[in-house]
């Protein structure tokens, strides 16, 4: 056994010469880690659920596919005399079409130039052939028509720009607007108003949901500047009140204000109205045409960690253009019904042969990403474990379809603000003043295509550090504006300028979130960093590492928060289906831009 | 103060106490490394996961929009044709696509070797007899009467009247275009762990729901180039049965990333170890199959 071996012990000066005596202290502990191996006990009970799991969250290879269902309305119209487009073209009025001028003398409609709308092609993901500019230098082919309109990426968020400039329109006749940079917060106007219960009340109206809770606080900032003719707007920062108390009267400026309460008299307005109820206002307080813009503060005594952070989201391409597939699905069709016409050679220009042309047509695709993409290397803005991957679509142009001459981009950009359905065009989403970094320089569309490790920007997305969540804010949009080389403002043809650009525009969501795995709708906090993971952000007002965990795949910790999809092959695969839409904003037409029946009023009033 | 109070009872059996003194061996090591042998272990007796996934890959011919080209030869009367008539097929048949004619199809079997006595089959693909091409041709009177007299009736007397429809032809081209990519994309694993090889042999045969025979299809055509006179079989599996053709996960950015190219094959090739040219890639250049004469 152990303890058969022949040991003996001597003093030190009796092991070798010259060996001295040394006293040794032996603490005989009564306690032992050593453990004796018994075979039974390394008996392992093999349970398949047990083991899947084990597996399936070890791995961190995802194979994303989908199905993208397209939908928009095709209904911006122009005027061409472009030859190829013309062949492809929509004629309206359709009972007309655009018929020959030298058969038809006497109709003023007969073209060209041809009024229109451009065939369903311009906005399919496989279009079937080159329907759009006739200076487009793109050949057809079918195993390439895929990204001839459209490109698809999966993309991550890598980094995030709080220096990301944005401007904020109050007026568009004469233009007037606040430029400020993302991490100034929310842009808003305000009005004083007189509650129900006649308290006076600074009513603050935000163009997107301004996250803000009743006993929360808002700061307003002073960094934005503003611009257009003088006193259009003028920027609110610190507001002058005056209290009268039994010891005086003080005037003091204050940019922090607590909430009241949300919403005004119209229905679902509490994401986008503040009420902070004031005493004291001086009459100067409230600047004429207000315009600013706020940051969420949930506890005062705490700002360095309740107060919200804003910026924008940094995409960055894991894929190249090669690494997705794109088909359409076997059986299934959009909701809506294809629309077209049979526009036969009289009611076509001269030498064009009668034509089928169709308007709309809502197919639905089948996408897959050929590239195992493993999460594991990548880290998001906040240094955390990927949770959403991205499904992000670029135009291409390869028809030459959008403006593109003047900046070097087939898109601009903007955010909800840019793109308020309100009959005006907003002119920061003009991409030749303000371009999507998409390159296109020439007129082989955008070439060469984006690959991977190319960088766009986002969302604008609220971070506070005290609930450790982001919320995004608003999401980023991409404009489309016709080529006026392919389509141009009907009636503008033969102006002194020439072709004017169509002020209706289109606009579209370049990024769109695929969920892989979800943040607990709870907080857990550790002492000690070495137990806490990587991402966990340390509180000076707790003195804990704070974070939220990653939920396990299918667990969820409220109805919604959790996500769920095969696991096989060493591979998770989620499943997303996209609708991907694209929006006319149009000129001068606003969903108040109806016939308003006046008030009936019978012979008794 | 906490103090604990501990009772030690007497025990009649019990006639020492033994006292352990502390050690100081790496207990927690060992127990780390039993317990990495034992997932070892776990996994090397249930399984260890393998990658099944498949996709799809596309012919490589950007001199033809990546059209691929088949031929196929049938033999009669000591000279090979191309052309269904052989199999017993009317033209009416294929102007109309007869169920008999439909329900036809080439079947073509991937090897992972062109050697019989090695050789997997690795994997199949179907195409369907109505995925060839159709060609206009006279009708037959006597064959067709009521289509024929239906078009003369119809056509200008000026100039002579040639009643004429689509016939089908041995002589397939596919595409990437919907409804013409039957059997044009081979669908293979994505993973190379589980098989290796890049390269397979492909064969070919004819199955004729007419008369419910197989047809055997050789590569070149069986005819002795000084006499002209047909060789019959049987032949070399090397040098007669396969196509060479190649998987190739394109590393850059051009589509298709994950293709595939035919190449014609023989032992020559084997003992060279060199590559035939890339065929099928255009009209002229068809991957050619010749019906197999037995002896």
């Amino acid at each position: 056994m152990s303890n058969e071996k022949n040991i003996r012990i001597v003093r030190g000066v009796s092991k070798f010469a010259g060996s001295v005596n040394k006293d040794i202290t032996l603490k005989p502990l009564l306690t032992s880690d050593e453990r004796t191996l018994i075979q039974g006990d390394r008996n392992l009970v093999l349970n398949l659920s047990d083991q899947f799991d084990f597996e399936r969250d070890y791995c961190t290879t995802y194979r994303m596919y989908g199905k993208l269902d397209i939908l928009y309305n095709n209904i911006i119209s122009g005027e061409t005399s472009n030859s190829n487009f013309l062949g492809n073209m929509y004629f309206t009025p359709a009972h007309l079409g655009c018929p020959d001028p030298v058969a038809y003398p006497s109709n003023p409609s007969a073209g060209p130039p041809c009024v229109g709308m451009p065939t369903a092609m311009a906005f399919d993901f496989i279009p079937t052939k080159i329907y759009g500019d006739s200076a487009a230098a793109s050949t057809y082919s079918v195993l390439s028509a895929y990204t001839d309109n459209w490109v698809v990426y999966i993309s991550y968020i890598s980094d995030s720009n709080p220096d990301e400039p944005m401007r904020f329109y109050t007026e568009y006749d004469t233009p007037s607007y606040m430029d400020f940079i993302a991490s100034d917060g929310i842009p808003f106007t305000v009005e004083v108003v007189i509650d129900n219960s006649g308290r006076e009340t600074m009513r603050f109206t935000t163009p997107v949901p301004h996250g803000v809770s009743p006993g929360e606080y808002i700061e307003l900032q002073s960094t934005p500047t503003v611009g257009g003719p003088p006193s259009t707007a003028n920027l609110m920062t610190d507001i002058s009140l005056t209290y009268t108390t039994p010891g005086g009267t003080f005037t003091t400026q204050q940019n922090l204000f607590k909430v009241d309460s949300l919403g005004n008299e119209f229905a679902n307005t509490d994401e986008y109205v503040i009420n902070v109820n004031t005493v004291g206002l001086d009459a100067t307080s409230i600047v004429t045409n207000p315009v600013g813009t706020l940051k969420r503060i949930i506890n005062p005594n705490n700002t360095i960690e309740s107060k919200s952070n804003y910026y924008s989201h940094t995409h960055k391409l894991i894929t190249t253009p090669n690494d997705y597939t794109l088909d359409r699905t076997g059986f299934e069709v959009g909701v809506y019904n294809k629309k077209g016409r049979v526009f036969k050679s009289k009611k076509t220009p001269l030498n064009f042969p009668g034509t089928t042309t169709i308007l709309e047509e809502y197919k639905s695709y089948t996408w897959v990403c050929t590239l195992d993409i493993d999460v594991d290397g990548y880290y998001d803005n906040l240094n955390r474990p990927l949770t959403d991957l991205y499904l992000t679509v670029f135009p291409t142009n390869r028809n030459l379809m959008w403006n593109y001459q003047a900046a070097g981009s087939p898109a601009g950009y903007g955010w909800d603000w840019n793109f308020r359905k309100i009959g005006m065009i907003d002119p920061f989403v003009d991409n030749d003043t303000n371009p999507s970094n998409v390159i296109q320089s020439n007129n082989s569309g955008v070439s060469p295509l984006p690959n991977s490790g190319s960088t766009y920007r986002g969302a604008f997305v609220e971070y506070n550090g005290l609930e450790l969540e982001e919320r995004i804010i608003s999401e980023l949009g991409y404009s489309l504006k016709f080529n006026k080389d392919v389509m141009y403002e009907v009636g503008t043809g033969s102006g002194p300028a020439g072709p004017e650009f169509v002020k209706s525009i289109y606009k579209y969501r370049p990024h769109n979130r695929i969920p892989i795995r979800k943040l607990s709708r709870s907080i857990r906090t550790n002492d000690a960093l070495f137990t806490a993971p990587q991402y966990s952000v340390y509180s000076l007002a707790d003195n804990t590492f704070r974070w939220r965990p990653i939920l396990p795949i299918e667990f969820y910790d409220d109805n919604t928060n959790g996500v769920s999809y095969p696991y096989l092959n060493n591979a998770h695969y989620p499943h997303h289906n996209l609708e991907f839409i694209v929006e006319p904003i149009l000129h001068n037409y606003t969903a108040q831009t109806i016939n308003v029946i006046s008030t009936f009023i019978d012979d008794c009033e | 103060m906490t103090a604990n109070k501990i009772h030690m009872k007497v025990s009649l059996d019990e006639k020492q106490v033994t006292i352990p003194l502390g050690q100081s061996f790496d207990e927690i090591g060992r127990e780390q490394l039993i317990e990495t042998w034992e997932e070892v272990e776990l996994q090397d007796n249930i399984n260890f996961i393998q990658d099944y996934e498949t996709t799809r890959y596309t012919h490589y011919n950007p001199y033809d929009d990546y059209k691929i080209h088949y031929k196929f030869l049938f033999f009669s009367a000591g000279s090979y044709y191309d052309d269904f008539n052989i199999l017993g097929y009317k033209d009416y048949e294929l102007a109309r696509t007869r169920q008999s004619f439909k329900n036809s199809f080439f079947k073509f079997d991937f090897y992972d070797s062109p050697v019989k006595s090695e050789q997997k089959l690795m994997f199949t693909s179907v195409m369907p007899a109505n995925n060839c091409r159709k060609e206009q041709k006279l009708i037959s009177f006597s064959e067709d009467p009521v289509e024929y007299w239906s078009q003369m009736a119809n056509l200008p007397p000026i100039p002579t009247p040639m009643p004429m429809y689509g016939v089908y032809v041995p002589d397939a081209i596919l595409s990437p275009e919907q409804g013409k990519n039957e059997n044009y994309y081979i669908q293979w694993l994505k993973n190379r762990d589980l098989f290796t090889g890049t390269s397979f042999y492909m064969s070919c045969k004819f199955y004729n729901a007419k008369d419910g025979k197989v047809i055997r299809m050789v590569t070149q055509a069986p005819i002795n180039p000084g006499t002209g006179a047909i060789v019959p079989g049987p032949y070399s599996y090397e040098d007669w049965f396969f196509y060479q053709v190649i998987l190739k996960i394109d590393s850059g950015n051009a589509p298709p990333k994950y293709r595939y190219t035919v190449h014609p094959f023989s032992s020559l090739n084997i003992m060279s170890g060199v590559v035939s040219n890339q065929t099928g890639t255009m009209v002229g250049d068809e991957i050619m199959f010749y019906e197999y004469i037995a002896t």
